[in-house]
């Protein structure tokens, strides 16, 4: 029998293994050293993370993987084919490590002071990471399945972390059944993509070739429109949104922000890689389904924060509305418009915008998880009076990662915005960028409301003073000072992103 | 003696519907945890039909994978209903509702 495990693949997917290594690091020292402490749990989760980061980025010299910054998108597969390993793929693998060191910065110190840290927080962190780069990276269903739950299960434990908060379990058992269904109509759909071309292979998926009407031909339809379903659940786009505002408003702070981010991160790498393996005239009643999605997002998302009291609830809203931009690059496939050049300029201008969304995403719910430092329910705009006083540097960061969803010129959200607008423009979806266009106007009033409420003198700003705790702890400081630098800047590089994003969308596949 | 592939397709979508029905007509937090295993068997049972139309061993494999998934989620489905009732002292999903105030 031959040899079917070779060191190559190990090395080809060296970032997850690095994550799985450490989790299993942790868990192993947990029951062999007696004392032993978060610390050092803390510091084994870093380095994995910073190992990932670095092998993500820069490669491993002399062999077949390939980083960001060493070129090569051609990349090679593992496993049987069962991981792929490209250049689009580094990117979002890069983006989903980068987010996760920010946000473990931030919940080592929310944790501790909420006497919530424990080691297995971080164990759980790494499984998270390594589930979701299996997620982008599968080449095969079964695997894409597999990481999807590896990187979902950790999150319904985090979820409910704070255990003796009503509030929390809650949100954890509304966020356990959304996503089980979710994910059971996913699997679903791959049952009947496996029926409908006799393989789970995503490669080997593609090249067959249909007549119209036959019966395959209908359960592959059936199953990959379940299939981008079950994403579009995590993604959270208006027809399966129910669960977003209580999940994100019951869950503790810094998990919303590994939430938001993270997962919509994996989920939208891996739909936008599906995508591209799916026969082309399934595109067509696809495009009309997102079209439709994208605009019930946009519109819902942007209204219903208006009438909105609590913080949390506002940006979990305006997450929907983001996922409705999100999802118009959806609609770009290599022979829609005989050109792959806009598809390459959809994936880039993707690339971009859930970058910028990821890092916003992450400044304001980890600015919210300070100010409320254990309360029962979420800061409220009342809480915000005086914020500027009180508490100037949590103030600014609020501020900046407002105007940033809002799209104010200087900050990155609006370079975000500027490329979807202008791929959108260039493919001819008039309608589309006006609907965008005006609903992103009627957002701006709720997040200009946040930094008028943090910044303008009221006289009753005593009212809730003692709530709000300075902004405390080394790691959270870099990591917020990090986050903002680059929402604020990001905007000035935001070119060289594109085009540097571009090389690597040439080839999805 | 074969069976046609249709019937266990329709089977499966019939015992996928029971499933759906389970979680959103059942009140009780542990009878839906059971509802969605339904939801995730019945796709089993898919898996092994096409994997016996097709000769080919992947779609078993797969069996295996999602019951090692699904014992896992109903470990932790478990233990989040635990935690839930030790704040709300019931498991019915309708006195669940701190959120919506």
């Amino acid at each position: 029998m031959e040899n079917i495990f070779k060191f190559q693949d190990l090395i080809l997917s060296a970032p997850q293994m690095i994550l799985i290594s450490g989790a299993l690091l942790i868990l192993l020292l947990q029951v062999i050293l007696p004392g032993f402490r978060k610390l050092l749990a803390f510091y084994i989760t870093l380095i994995s993370l910073f190992a990932s980061l670095y092998f993500v980025t820069f490669g491993i010299p002399g062999t077949a993987f390939y980083g960001l910054l060493s070129g090569n998108p051609e990349g090679g597969t593992a496993f049987q084919g069962n991981l792929r390993l490209n250049g689009y793929i580094q990117h979002y693998s890069f983006l989903i490590l980068l987010a996760l060191t920010i946000i473990l910065f931030f919940i080592k110190r929310v944790f501790a002071e909420q006497k919530l840290e424990l080691a297995e927080v971080y164990q759980f962190l790494l499984y998270i990471g390594a589930g979701s780069i299996f997620t982008v990276s599968a080449n095969d269903l079964m695997t894409m399945y597999i990481g999807l739950e590896l990187s979902s299960l950790p999150f319904f434990i985090l979820a409910a972390w704070d255990r003796g908060r009503a509030t929390a379990t809650e949100a954890a058992v509304k966020y356990f059944f959304l996503s089980t269904i979710g994910i059971a109509f996913m699997l679903l759909g791959i049952a009947l993509v496996y029926g409908g071309s006799g393989s789970t292979m995503l490669s080997e998926v593609f090249p067959v070739v249909f007549a119209e009407d036959s019966f395959s031909y209908k359960l592959l339809a059936a199953g990959w429109f379940l299939i981008i379903g079950g994403f579009l659940v995590k993604i959270a786009v208006v027809p399966f949104h129910g669960w977003v505002a209580d999940v994100y408003d019951g869950a503790p702070s810094v998990i919303t922000a590994a939430m938001a981010s993270i997962v919509k991160i994996s989920a939208v790498g891996a739909v936008f890689r599906i995508l591209q393996f799916m026969q082309p005239d399934m595109h067509m009643i696809l495009n009309t389904g997102i079209i439709i999605f994208a605009v019930a997002s946009m519109v819902y998302g942007n209204m219903a924060p208006l009438n909105q009291n609590n913080l949390k609830r506002v940006f979990a809203y305006s997450s929907i509305a983001h996922a409705g931009y999100i999802i118009t690059m959806f609609m770009f496939f290599p022979e829609s418009f005989k050109a792959i050049s806009l598809r390459t300029e959809a994936s880039s201008a993707l690339y971009f915008y859930i970058l910028t969304y990821a890092l916003t995403t992450i400044l304001a719910f980890a600015t919210i998880a300070y100010l409320e430092n254990g309360e029962e329910r979420g800061l409220t705009f009342d809480h915000l009076k005086g914020l500027s006083k009180k508490n100037p540097f949590a103030a600014f960061l609020l501020s900046v990662s407002a105007l940033s969803f809002a799209g104010i010129p200087p900050l990155a959200g609006f370079f975000g915005k500027l490329f979807l607008l202008k791929v959108l423009l260039s493919a001819g979806y008039y309608y589309l960028a006006v609907v965008m266009i005006v609903t992103s106007l009627v957002g701006v009033y709720f997040y200009i409301r946040i930094v008028f409420y943090a910044y303008w003198d009221f006289e009753d700003e005593n009212a809730t003073s003692g709530m709000l705790p300075p902004f405390r702890g080394i790691f959270a400081w870099s990591a917020a000072i990090v986050t903002a630098v680059l929402v604020l800047g990001l905007g000035f590089y935001s070119e060289s992103i594109f085009n540097f994003a571009r090389v690597a969308s040439e080839l999805i596949q | 003696m074969e069976i046609e592939i249709i019937r266990i397709i329709f089977l499966t979508v019939v015992l996928f519907s029971i499933g759906i029905l389970g979680v959103l007509t059942r009140r009780n937090i542990i009878v839906m945890i059971m509802s969605v295993e339904i939801m995730l068997n019945s796709v089993n049972l898919l898996f092994i039909a096409f994997s016996r139309y097709f000769q080919d061993l992947n779609g078993e494999v797969m069996v295996l994978f999602v019951m090692a998934i699904a014992a896992a989620e109903a470990a932790v489905g478990l233990a989040i209903v635990i935690a839930l009732h030790r704040n709300y002292h019931s498991i019915d999903i309708m006195d669940i509702k701190a959120l919506k105030e």
